[in-house]
């Protein structure tokens, strides 16, 4: 899907160097998704919103003014614009929403709304925060109605348990893929994941107060580094998981 | 886990296992939306909770908020999966690693102990100069008997004192080094008046000689489940104070589950050894615990399992006792 607020992204990047071109990837990757996704509520059966909002809501010139509230340096923008999303996604994972990326994506929508329409929004985060309450709320709501008209069939029930005992046969190809995921990472990389976890119950506290040691830095930022590690090879072998069983 | 997330942690954990009120929450997460370094934090403690539950550490009340809180989306069931296959994974490789360690100490003979002595340079030198000073020794006192039996066929013959072994001296050879330590009780004296005179001296067990520290041991101990192939009788190790460690067997009747948790009991009830991510090899299961974790006395191996629920099934029980030495 072609557009115009795409080649604008881009050709505005064009000439700059590797990290600003991959943030502006990821900016018109996410502002194509934005779209994508504003068009699929239309057609979605049990959508929350008005069909005539997307239109008026997702022109360039709104994700532009979004990303200058969030800072006057476009990459910086970016970054921010990046680490508030994971955090909405959050959100609504922690809220148990199946479908946390699509909300997340609502959340944007009416906040790129807000900023179109002339609104003068001070703090994003603290916005998106409130925006984000609403749109879980009504979520609830529709997952109540959607639920209400699917019947507990016993057919229901055995078509779950089928899929879980399906999961527990990906175990090995999940293994194999962890395998290939962990050897992508750098060998400095590798070795602190491996030390980190390759510990027992009984001595995994002391284990990794003697690596924080080792690596001179404190335990709080060891485990950051580690948990940011994981959520990488996770997506890693999930990537890869799902590359196999195509 | 440690003293810098504390302040927050326990929060973050009461947000995790949903046990915040619905306005505690709002205000959680207005939070964590507008703080990164609050929104790390909540991850990490998320992890480590995820980690806990997988190694099998959380504390009951806490494992059944987090299987009826939080493991309630298929996107969290991955994660747990995906976790228990990491430290699956990783464990596989430091179990190989002991697995060798003990395969190294198991082949290492009397013959393998005695060749390295002298591989040692500073050893082997000492060693040459003992057989030096044996051999000017042996000759010196074949000189000096020599003098004697000239003396003796001039002069009276006089008593003298038999040493004999202690009963406990003569260690058969199956004996181990704990048994033998019992030669420093003091030797029995007896006077043979019928002796022709001549002093014999019994090969003494010096010991000084059993004072070098043995090459630790890790007894291997096998276990079947019930009474039926366990023919009814408790298992029973005898562990020498030497040992490092004890390898458990556990024979399984039927391999039913792909990742096992096995948690040692004492007679006390009390857990004294407790071990996840356990995967069986051919009915199978190996894993060691340290021996400092065995007293005298009788134990309990819990044999556990998750099945595809993602719930905590008893798989069986093995009974064994430890004798210490």
């Amino acid at each position: 899907m072609e557009s115009q607020p795409e080649r604008h992204s881009l050709s505005a990047h064009r000439a700059a160097q590797p990290r600003r071109n991959e943030i502006s990837k990821i900016l018109t990757f996410h502002f194509s998704f934005i779209l994508l996704s504003s068009k699929l509520t239309l057609i979605l059966p049990y959508q929350t919103f008005p069909k005539n909002q997307v239109n008026n809501v997702l022109t360039q010139t709104g994700f532009d003014k979004l990303l200058a509230t969030l800072d006057a340096d476009r990459e910086l923008a970016g970054a921010k614009y990046e680490a508030l999303r994971v955090r909405l996604g959050k959100f609504f994972e922690w809220r148990n929403c199946e479908s946390a990326e699509e909300l997340t994506d609502i959340v944007f929508d009416r906040i790129i709304k807000k900023i179109a329409d002339g609104e003068h929004v001070l703090n994003v985060n603290a916005y998106s925060a409130t925006v984000a309450q609403f749109v879980f709320k009504e979520d609830c709501r529709r997952r109540e109605r959607l639920f209400e008209s699917i019947e507990d069939t016993l057919e229901s029930r055995h078509l779950i348990k089928n899929n879980e005992f399906a999961e527990t046969e990906t175990d090995d190809v999940r293994l194999d893929c962890l395998e290939k995921c962990l050897a992508e990472f750098s060998p400095e990389n590798r070795r602190l994941v491996t030390a980190y976890y390759d510990t027992d119950e009984r001595t995994m506290i002391e284990t990794r107060k003697r690596l924080a040691d080792s690596l001179e830095v404190s335990l709080n930022i060891l485990r950051i580094r580690v948990c940011r590690l994981k959520a990488k090879l996770e997506d890693c072998t999930k990537e890869c998981c799902e590359n196999n069983s195509n | 886990m440690t003293q810098e997330f504390t302040q927050n942690e326990a929060e973050v954990r009461r947000f995790l296992l949903g046990e915040l009120s619905e306005t505690e929450r709002t205000a959680f997460e207005e939070n964590f939306i507008a703080d990164e370094s609050f929104f790390e934090q909540i991850r990490v403690v998320e992890d480590e909770l995820i980690e806990s539950y997988t190694r099998g550490t959380l504390a009951e009340t806490d494992k059944s908020k987090f299987e009826r809180n939080f493991l309630i989306t298929e996107k969290r069931r991955q994660r747990v999966a995906f976790t228990r296959s990491m430290l699956a994974k990783l464990s596989e490789n430091r179990e190989s690693t002991a697995a060798k360690k003990t395969e190294t100490a198991a082949n290492y003979s009397v013959w393998n102990s005695i060749a390295d002595f002298f591989k040692t340079p500073k050893l082997a030198f000492g060693a040459a100069f003992a057989l030096l000073l044996a051999t000017f020794g042996g000759w010196f006192l074949l000189n000096d008997s020599n003098k004697q039996e000239i003396v003796q066929q001039t002069t009276p013959t006089p008593t003298v004192e038999i040493i004999q072994p202690d009963a406990n001296q003569t260690a058969s050879p199956n004996q181990n080094v704990a048994v033998n330590s019992n030669a420093k009780t003091p030797p029995k004296k007896e006077t043979n008046a019928n002796n022709s005179g001549q002093k014999k001296e019994t090969p003494n067990i010096n010991p000084n000689a059993q004072k070098t520290p043995p090459a630790s041991v890790s007894p291997v101990l096998a276990l079947f489940a019930g009474t039926i192939r366990s023919e009814g009788k408790t298992k029973t190790l005898n562990l020498p104070e030497n040992a490092e460690s004890v390898s458990l067997q556990l024979n399984l009747e039927s391999v039913d589950y792909k990742i096992y948790r096995a948690e040692i009991v004492n007679a006390d009830g009390k857990v004294v050894a407790q071990s996840g991510n356990l995967r069986t090899g051919k009915s199978k299961i190996n894993f060691a615990v340290p021996a400092r974790k065995f007293l005298k006395g009788d134990y309990l191996v819990k044999l556990s399992a998750l099945n595809p629920n993602n719930e905590t099934e008893s798989v069986a029980d093995y009974t064994f006792r430890i004798n210490r030495k």
